[in-house]
């Protein structure tokens, strides 16, 4: 396989952003030109590297995983080596993050016309991109590493792109801080599955860390229980926690908002925060290192499916149409994590690229309602826009059904049940799947709600609505067809994704559908998907709707709680905000007490020391005639002040400082 | 021509009186006060070369040919070129301030100047103490071969025993260029 | 020999030091810094010719490290004499004193 190709699906976004950083301002149109160009062929490779990935050399399906590995540093008799690798997995989320990416840079040029750091977009833009493939072909975790504190960086960059809002930078700040709280648990992971397994490539021909030489010597037990492995996994999971947003690091991503909305898209929703599921399923053989049953992995599924739940409940009480979004994907990724802990990485890239079509879809849809109401968020101020947004109106409904998980048509319908299904066989327990159910249940009503919301009634704002132009509403209407067509290899037949992923030969089959208890789910997951909708459509969908939400009115302290995002942010204020400033004011004492303390009596000594220089000034070398007794006292205030800031003096006490060292060394050694 | 060099090349180098070194030391020490005591920092520059230039020809006779060069290509090539510029850059009024001392005479820099002298004196009588009077003083020899230094050896050890300070000066020396071309910009908000 | 190369060596640190200390111009400040970082290279090679294991070429190594520093001290000194000669229009060290505390 040609491996330069394929380095080039990460290096052209990113010599692409490199280039147009050289740009200025007002050449838009070039720097669009490049980064969409470069976007472009890095889209044709991957796909191109997906298609290798589904058919090795002798034409049979799905058996490819090459790498290529080259040193990169070599200290001491250590070498640290980086590598590229196309497997199923990066082969599917590679194809997946350069088409979506592409849509939106497209999308992009439409939303961002007007705004004068355009040029600068872009560049971000081609970063993120091309750090992002980099994460995803990349065949070392130091490289996974390197490239995903890049993407930090550009969410960090897209996220404050408008750094004139305080709101804006705050937000930035915010998403960088917390997410770098994950990545420290990842840094040290990282560091230590060097020290367990030698290496920090994923596979090495027998010799990598996810093969089965290192795996044995991590599995052993440690202490009560806990394998290297587990622990190793665990700080991973750190990270991909707080990349992906789980409990308790989702904070940043609703704030992450704050960024123009393509970003959000690109992202927030699609590309970025999947990263976390991403590494999980990529290094998912130390998660099982010691069976898929291990505590690394029921830790990730019960954080995955509280996450899930917990986002949920507060998507139903916000208002911001983006806020509702990112809620909602924070409690998608909890499925994901929630697929992935029950042994079923492959469930989990199932509901990852389903999701990311259709979410993309959703918040390029949200963004092209926002342009059209003029930069209004606030879903109270909306209603009634299917008359002025049609083709808008009809790619978000297809979003939100495939979101809500509608029956058969939609691929989210299918990749949910497959979570479902995954978590009602999960030996371990059957809390996550009552939780996934209720989450599920409460989807498809917050939809509803948003829907009504927005699209139905009569419209409550006071600018002019209209649809988005075509370069908007183009990439709309593909990733709607994507939102449906993603149903057709997510259809039943599921395990054959899976297996595709882990590399084995596919079977195409409808067997899944005879399988023992997926009717049943199949079943239980559209009642659910209809009861939520039909409760959202009963509450929100009859009445016309007013500044207070009906849930307002009939649980009020329940929807504060809810609007107020369940207070976590207010928590985090309490304990740990509250704690570092503690530590902060402790250092600030001992700065002042007794650091102070110390200044102030050097200061009284080199006063000292200017009275009795300024003494022998006046009394011993007191020439007698007035002009060299003012000169003597000048120089006495120069000396007077040790600290006075003159360089020389400095420099004199230095050299005696020198002389006595020397002083006392020889009078050591004499 | 080139018999000319080869016999050049092979005369008894090795067998020149050891003192020789002395010459260009001299010559450095020389040039070195001149570069501190002239007036015209014109003149302090020019002796600051010179003093650069013999310091590199003393590493050639001490073996370290190698090091010599770079003296010479650094210090006299780039670094006297950067004084000289600074120099006329910044018109000072020291040498205007020498026309008549007597009226610009300040005793506090005569005081200044006497205690500078005196601390240096002090550090020189230490350094020179150390040097003659420690107890390992005079134990040292010449090793029985004399060091000679191969510049491929250098460039070996510069991309393996020093990799990483390497890598560490190049970012430096990046960073002081940008620096250095930044802090000399004209400031042009003020 | 070795004594006599470090006190050659001394003699000229002190000239260097001697610069810094008395002249008030800042580039003459900083012709001593240079001839003081001389004399420390100086010492370098000197060691290196006499160590027991000159084959390791860790005094040369020294030096010229020593020398690519100080190449980029003396660019920024310069660069910042520049600046202050024209914030206070004079390279008087004693005069460039705001930033005391």
């Amino acid at each position: 396989m040609d491996f330069l190709l394929i380095a080039l699906i990460p290096l052209l976004p990113l010599v692409a952003a490199g280039l147009t950083a050289l740009l200025k301002r007002e050449q838009k149109a070039l720097s669009a030109t490049l980064v969409i160009g470069a976007q472009t062929v890095a889209c044709v490779l991957s796909l191109w590297a997906l298609l290798l990935a589904m058919c090795a050399d002798n034409g049979e399906p799905g058996l490819i995983h090459e790498f290529v590995n080259f040193p990169w540093l070599t200290f001491g008799h250590e070498t640290l080596k980086l590598g590229l690798l196309v497997d199923p997995l990066s082969g599917v989320m590679g194809a997946m993050v350069a088409f979506v990416a592409l849509l939106i840079f497209i999308y992009s040029h439409g939303y961002m016309k007007e705004d004068r750091n355009y040029t600068r977009f872009y560049t971000f833009l081609g970063l993120f991109s091309g750090a992002m493939l980099g994460v995803v072909y990349s065949n070392s975790l130091l490289l996974t590493f390197v490239c995903w504190e890049l993407v930090g960086l550009a969410s960090y960059l897209l996220i404050g792109f408008w750094f004139f809002k305080p709101s804006a930078a705050a937000a930035a700040k915010k998403a960088f801080l917390t997410t770098r709280v994950g990545d420290m648990g990842l840094m040290i992971g990282m560091f230590w599955l060097y020290k367990a397994a030698g290496t920090l490539l994923f596979y090495d021909n027998g010799a990598g860390c996810l093969e089965q030489a290192a795996l044995a010597t991590m599995a052993k037990t440690l202490v009560g229980g806990l394998a290297l492995s587990n622990i190793i996994a665990l700080l991973i999971f750190c990270g991909a926690a707080g990349k992906s947003g789980q409990f308790p690091l989702h904070v940043w991503l609703p704030d992450a908002m704050e960024g123009p909305t393509p970003v959000s898209a690109l992202i927030h929703a699609a590309t970025m925060v999947a990263a976390g599921v991403y590494l999980v399923a990529r290094v998912f053989p130390i998660f099982a290192a010691t069976g898929t049953h291990s505590i690394s992995l029921i830790v990730v599924a019960s954080v995955g499916a509280f996450t899930a739940l917990f986002a949920a409940l507060i998507a139903v009480a916000q208002n911001d149409i983006k806020r509702i979004l990112a809620y909602s994907t924070v409690s998608q990724l909890g499925f994901m994590m929630l697929a992935a802990g029950v042994g079923h990485p492959g469930v989990a890239m199932l509901h990852l690229i389903a999701h990311a079509f259709f979410k993309a879809l959703l918040f390029m849809g949200a963004g092209s309602v926002i342009h059209g109401v003029h930069d209004e968020q606030d879903i109270r101020e909306m209603g009634g826009l299917r008359r002025f947004m049609p083709v808008t109106f009809v790619t978000y409904s297809i979003g939100m059904l495939a979101l809500a998980g509608f029956p058969v048509l939609f691929s989210g319908f299918w990749s949910k049940d497959a979570i479902l299904h995954a978590a009602h066989l999960w030996p371990v327990s059957q809390l996550p799947f009552y939780m996934a159910t209720a989450a599920a249940f409460l989807t498809a009503f917050y939809m509803t709600r948003q829907m009504a919301y927005v699209f139905f009634g009569q419209y409550r704002g006071h600018a002019h609505p209209h649809e988005s132009p075509a370069v908007m509403t183009l990439p709309l209407v593909i990733l709607a067809a994507a939102a449906i067509l993603m149903s057709l290899p997510a259809t039943p037949a599921w395990p054959a994704f899976e297996e595709f992923l882990k590399g084995e030969a596919a079977h195409f089959s409808l067997e899944g559908l005879t399988e023992p208890g997926f009717l049943q789910i199949a079943l239980t997951s559209t009642a659910i998907v209809f009861l939520g909708i039909g409760l959202g459509w009963l509450i929100y969908g009859r009445k016309p709707l007013g500044a207070v939400d009906p849930i307002q009115t009939a649980a009020a302290p329940a929807f504060r709680a809810l609007a107020n995002r369940l207070y976590i942010d207010e928590i985090y204020d309490a304990t740990v905000i509250r704690a570092l400033h503690g530590f902060g004011s402790l250092a600030a004492w001992i700065d002042r007490q007794i650091l102070a303390g110390i200044v102030s009596a050097v200061a009284a000594l080199s006063f000292f020391v200017s009275a009795v220089s300024n003494g022998i000034d006046r009394f011993v070398i007191n020439f007698g005639f007035d002009n060299s007794c003012n000169a003597l006292r000048e120089y006495g205030g120069a000396a007077a002040s040790c600290e006075g800031g003159r360089v020389q003096g400095y420099l004199r006490l230095i050299a005696l400082g020198t002389v006595i060292l020397l002083a006392v060394i020889g009078w050591l050694l004499v | 021509m080139h018999d000319l060099l080869q016999r050049f090349l092979s005369l008894p180098w090795d067998q020149l009186p050891q003192w020789l070194f002395l010459i260009p030391a001299g010559i450095m020490l020389l040039a070195a006060a001149g570069a501190v005591v002239f007036r015209n920092l014109i003149h302090c520059a020019l002796w600051l070369v010179l003093s650069f230039a013999a310091l590199g020809v003393l590493y050639m006779a001490l073996g370290a040919e190698f090091v010599g060069f770079v003296q010479l290509l650094v210090y006299v090539g780039a670094v006297s070129m950067l004084v000289i510029f600074a120099i006329l850059l910044t018109p000072s009024d020291e040498v205007s301030a020498s026309n008549n001392p007597l009226v610009h005479f300040k005793l506090s820099s005569a005081v200044n100047a006497v205690i500078g002298v005196a601390v240096t004196g002090l550090v020189l009588v230490g350094l020179l103490a150390a040097i003659f009077f420690s107890p390992r003083a005079g134990g040292v020899t010449l090793p029985a071969v004399a060091p000679t230094l191969p510049v491929a050896k250098i460039g070996e050890n510069l991309l393996s025993h020093t990799l990483l300070p390497l890598q560490a000066v190049a970012v430096l020396l990046t960073a002081a260029m940008i620096g250095a071309a930044l802090l000399a910009k004209e400031d042009k908000r003020s | 020999m070795l004594q006599i190369l470090l006190a050659i060596s001394a003699v000229l640190f002190c000239f260097g030091l001697l610069a810094t200390l008395t002249r008030r111009n800042a580039i003459l400040v900083l012709i001593g810094i240079e001839l003081m970082l001389g004399a420390g290279n100086l010492n370098f090679i000197a060691f290196w010719k006499f160590s027991a294991n000159p084959e390791a070429l860790t005094g040369v190594m020294f030096a010229i490290f020593s020398i690519a520093i100080a190449a980029a001290e003396a660019a920024v000194g310069l660069a910042i004499v520049i600046q202050v000669h024209r914030r206070l229009h004079s390279v008087d060290v004693n005069q460039a004193t705001q930033l005391k505390g």
